[in-house]
């Protein structure tokens, strides 16, 4: 891929940052565990980050670090093309368990909102306040290789641009996320 | 490719509680038809909802008296609506849907999305709740080998599946594009959006003083779009952008919205415009902002509509279906009225459309925003462009 500025991956309770090992912790720690270790490893002060989704939490704490370095104005166009592969399947499992029997019933707007797949966009636009073309792209697991080229080749470039494009997945206690940052 | 020969609506289908085609849609519609209903028990918590539906008896009599289709008992009615939708176009466009310089481009927010319930009764691999295993089993059925774009952008992913569409053709070796849109009316959708206090016990109101919420509607629609054969819009040009606000309301000063118009209408003489085909939803905050992103864009001027009124809101579906409903009302050189405004109740002074009104101008705007914060702008053309 041309013009590749950073990448990261979140994967088996390793963050690799620029090729880096850069925080892990033991693979028997529970995810939700670790995403909030990894965001006070971070010293973040943005309480909403409890009140996300696992998925969201994932992208967020991608997209922080590779977007930490850059100004307002370089977030302020940028382009969000993410992809994943079982959508908020963990949050549409939880509501549905809202919504299945008379005597349980509680559905929450709080729970029903993560069941899009593209909140975790919303919710990186607007910690960064990244204004800029955004599109959540759903493809089979086994198609992750080819993801990340489809979502580059989509992106219409426009001069000193900056875009953040990546795969992420939460399913099943599994989860991944790979971004990258490119420059036009 | 550098040759600018322009992308083309070139063959459209839309099925909703209106019609089983785009034709009938359009004829129901000029004859201020409603397709809401009130449905009793969809959810547990409310006696009955204000929801657009597809007659399921007139569904699987029309389907099996279509030549060439496979067996209902195989798909999912989410499926069986999107391989209709594509069969129709593709007889159209009189294109060979296996052909590799074909792509197919889904549009959906939540597919099978029932099947996640364990009351409900079915024959169907649970693995058929993920979006992908659906649109690939339905590009599998029409032998097509290339991987599927599938877009799951809340409300926007009908309208921005033509902007993308559009670019994708622009840029890469294929000719024609398949873009399907499809959603249903469900418990898990009704229930959410119940639980936002978003929904009307009656038909709704869009940019009306007394709106008081959306209805929930399901549909599919497919076009084919072409950069080699003619058609009766083209694309001509598009926006997506996010509010950067709030995951679920939209912005108070539509930035948005406003951003995705600046950006469309770069290079267009705005009295060219014959009218804004807007989102429209009927919620408070949806028309209000809308209203606010017109006025900001210098837009006042502009007749504006919304579909709402006949068929509710169809989710991911709703781009694609109102899109081609513009295409139509530009080629016809009508403007829609919306169904159900009568007093303005938004903070702009918007030129509602409430009677048809015949326009020849050639452009059109449609617009869509969407949880996430996500909004999208298209502008199309009347008589396509020269192949």
């Amino acid at each position: 891929m041309r013009n590749v500025q950073g990448a990261i991956t979140i994967r088996n309770h390793q963050v690799i940052l620029q090729g880096e090992i850069l925080f892990q912790r033991d693979q028997s720690m529970p995810n939700v565990q670790f995403f909030s270790e990894l965001y006070r490893e971070l010293k973040l002060a943005y309480p909403k980050f409890f009140k996300m989704d696992p998925l969201a939490k994932l992208g967020f704490l991608a997209a922080e670090l590779l977007l930490s370095p850059l100004s307002a104005e370089d977030k302020e166009e940028m382009k969000i093309f993410l992809a994943c592969s079982h959508s908020s399947i963990e949050s549409d499992t939880m509501f549905q368990n809202t919504i299945s029997d008379e005597s349980d019933y509680y559905p929450s707007p709080s729970l029903f909102v993560y069941t899009l797949p593209n909140i975790v966009i919303g919710e990186i636009a607007i910690r960064h306040k990244i204004y800029g073309e955004n599109s959540l792209q759903l493809t089979s697991p086994l198609n992750f290789n080819s993801i990340i080229k489809t979502l580059h080749k989509q992106i219409k470039w426009e001069e000193n641009r900056y875009a953040l494009i990546g795969y992420l997945d939460y399913y099943n206690d599994k989860y991944e996320a790979e971004f990258y940052l490119i420059h036009s | 490719m550098g040759h600018n020969q322009g992308v083309n609506i070139v063959a459209d289908c839309i099925v909703n509680s209106l019609g089983f085609n785009t034709q009938e849609v359009l004829d129901q519609m000029r004859a201020g038809k409603l397709g809401m209903r009130e449905v009793k028990g969809i959810t547990l918590s409310e006696p009955t909802a204000m929801v657009s539906q597809i007659d399921r008896v007139r569904w699987n009599q029309i389907w099996d008296q279509t030549n060439d289709m496979p067996s209902r008992e195989q798909f999912t009615f989410f499926e069986q609506l999107m391989i209709f939708v594509i069969q129709k176009v593709v007889d159209t466009a009189q294109i060979d849907p296996k052909q590799e310089n074909i792509l197919f481009l889904f549009s959906t927010t939540k597919g099978n999305i029932e099947l996640l319930d364990s009351n409900l009764k079915h024959n169907f691999d649970a693995e058929r709740v993920h979006i992908w295993e659906s649109a690939e089993l339905v590009t599998q059925h029409f032998q097509n080998s290339n991987q599927p774009i599938i877009l799951s952008n809340a409300c926007i992913s009908g309208t921005q599946a033509l902007v993308l569409g559009k670019s994708i053709l622009e840029n890469q070796p294929y000719e024609h594009l398949i873009v399907v849109g499809a959603d249903l009316v469900t418990p898990f959708v009704v229930a959410g959006f119940q639980s936002f206090k978003a929904l009307s016990p009656t038909p709704c109101r869009p940019f009306d003083l007394n709106r008081n919420g959306l209805n929930i509607g399901e549909g599919a629609a497919a076009v084919v779009l072409s950069k080699t054969k003619k058609g009766i819009v083209s694309i001509e040009n598009g926006a997506v952008t996010n509010d950067a606000n709030h995951i679920s309301g939209p912005s108070r000063t539509g930035e948005g919205l406003y951003r995705a118009l600046t950006k469309t209408l770069k290079s267009v003489d705005l009295s060219e415009i014959s009218f804004i085909n807007a989102h429209g939803t009927a919620t408070l905050y949806n028309d209000e902002m809308e209203s606010i992103a017109f006025r900001r864009a210098n837009l006042l001027h502009l007749p504006v509509n919304s579909y709402k009124g006949y068929f509710g809101h169809t989710l991911g579906a709703a781009g694609l279906i109102e899109s081609i409903l513009s295409a139509h009302a530009l080629e016809q050189g009508i403007i829609f009225p919306t169904l159900g405004f009568q007093e303005l109740g938004i903070s702009e002074p918007l030129d509602i459309v409430t009677t048809e009104r015949n326009c020849n101008k050639p452009f059109a705007l449609k617009t869509a925003s969407g949880f996430g914060g996500c909004n999208v702008v298209l502008l199309i053309k009347k008589g396509g462009k020269d192949a």
